[in-house]
């Protein structure tokens, strides 16, 4: 792949944590079709740091774990110190296809909105337990009661944001209620937005690693004190 | 004076002591030493004249005395927890800036920064050849 220097430069952030078993083969499928990948090793101690050893990405490192928020956010500002103008965030588990990216990017290159959220329910996901369709929808609710915004997937890893709105959009929220962090900020910074569909693939690993249903309250504790400290 | 006048007004004027010590030193907890050596004084008033308390209720429309102190410790717990709360997030998010900052710093040191976007940001420099990640 070369660039020149008039392309416009599109970054996919990946946050890992202990995910030997995938991030390789994910970075690569990811390679194929852009150049840019940021990777940051949110503290693993398994062999995440060691598999991505000449995978070609930019790999940084968190010395201490700090949660898949505060990674992307890591990541994120590592693209922008890059001069990207899209930057995509992709998760490390083999959930999402490399070829969803595209109609997240595109959107932004058109100039028709400032952040593309993937959504799996006008998408496709693959094996998903009933148990997360359902905490997903409820989601919803929440979301558009707490945070005044509509969309159908409320906590999707697979988005893209603008060079403006990367600037402009902080994540606060270390751990899993970034998502949410995220689509508050999108509302209440005016930004423009619209939903893509993607691709979940539900997998045993990914199943495993997943957070339990349980989660969900966390991230609504989260998110409403998060508010608090504003 | 009763067993437990006799322990508690000792104990809490030497804790009152400490606070007032600490609050005439200046310096920072100054705040907190008040606070302190206001608990400690309200503590030895309450356990000094016990009917005090029932006085102080029946003055507020409370029942009990020991409805009132109980009242008070429910909401200083939570101003307490809501205090905490807010310092160890703010804790943790200068955990994660310093995190970030080392991690980030560290790749620069690899990958250096773009050079200039049309926006002004990112490095001036010209584009290294380490800009684009080693395949």
């Amino acid at each position: 792949m070369t660039e020149t220097s008039m392309e416009p430069r599109i970054f996919v952030v990946i946050a890992a944590y202990n995910e030997a078993e995938t991030i390789r083969n994910v970075v690569a499928g990811v390679r194929l079709l852009y150049q840019h990948v940021v990777v940051v090793n949110d503290g693993s101690t398994d062999d995440t740091a060691a598999r991505l050893e000449r995978s070609g990405a930019y790999v940084l490192h968190h010395f201490l774990n700090r949660g898949q928020g505060a990674a992307l956010q890591t990541g994120i500002q590592f693209a922008l110190l890059h001069g990207a103008d899209v930057i995509v965030t992709f998760d490390a588990d083999g959930q999402h296809s490399p070829q969803d990216i595209r109609s997240l990017v595109q959107p932004i290159l058109d100039g028709e909105c400032d952040v593309v959220l993937g959504s799996r329910f006008l998408g496709n996901a693959q094996n998903m337990p009933f148990t997360r369709r359902l905490i997903l929808k409820l989601g919803i609710i929440f979301t558009r009661v707490v945070s005044g915004i509509s969309v159908t997937d409320v906590h999707n890893g697979l988005r893209s944001f603008s060079r403006r709105a990367a600037s402009a959009i902080h994540i606060n929220l270390d751990r899993m209620a970034h998502a949410s962090d995220i689509l508050d900020q999108v509302k209440s910074g005016g930004w423009s937005y619209k939903e893509a569909p993607v691709t979940i693939i539900y997998s045993a690993y990914s199943l495993a690693k997943g957070q339990s249903s349980l989660g969900a309250l966390q991230i609504c504790f989260d998110l409403l004190m998060g508010r608090l400290n504003r | 004076m009763n067993i437990f006048q006799l322990i508690a007004l000792p104990l809490l004027m030497v804790l009152l002591l400490m606070s007032l010590r600490r609050i005439r030193s200046g310096g920072r907890g100054r705040r907190v030493a008040l606070l302190q050596a206001l608990i400690w004084l309200s503590a030895a008033v309450a356990v000094a004249i016990p009917d005090s308390t029932m006085r102080a209720a029946n003055a507020l429309g409370i029942g009990r005395g020991t409805d009132l102190v109980l009242y008070l410790l429910v909401i200083g717990q939570f101003i307490v927890w809501f205090h905490f709360f807010q310092r160890v997030q703010k804790l943790e998010s200068e955990i994660s800036e310093t995190v970030r900052q080392l991690a980030v710093r560290d790749g620069l040191a690899i990958w250096p920064a773009h050079s200039t976007h049309s926006d002004g940001s990112g490095s001036v420099k010209p584009e290294s050849r380490r800009v684009r990640p080693e395949c």
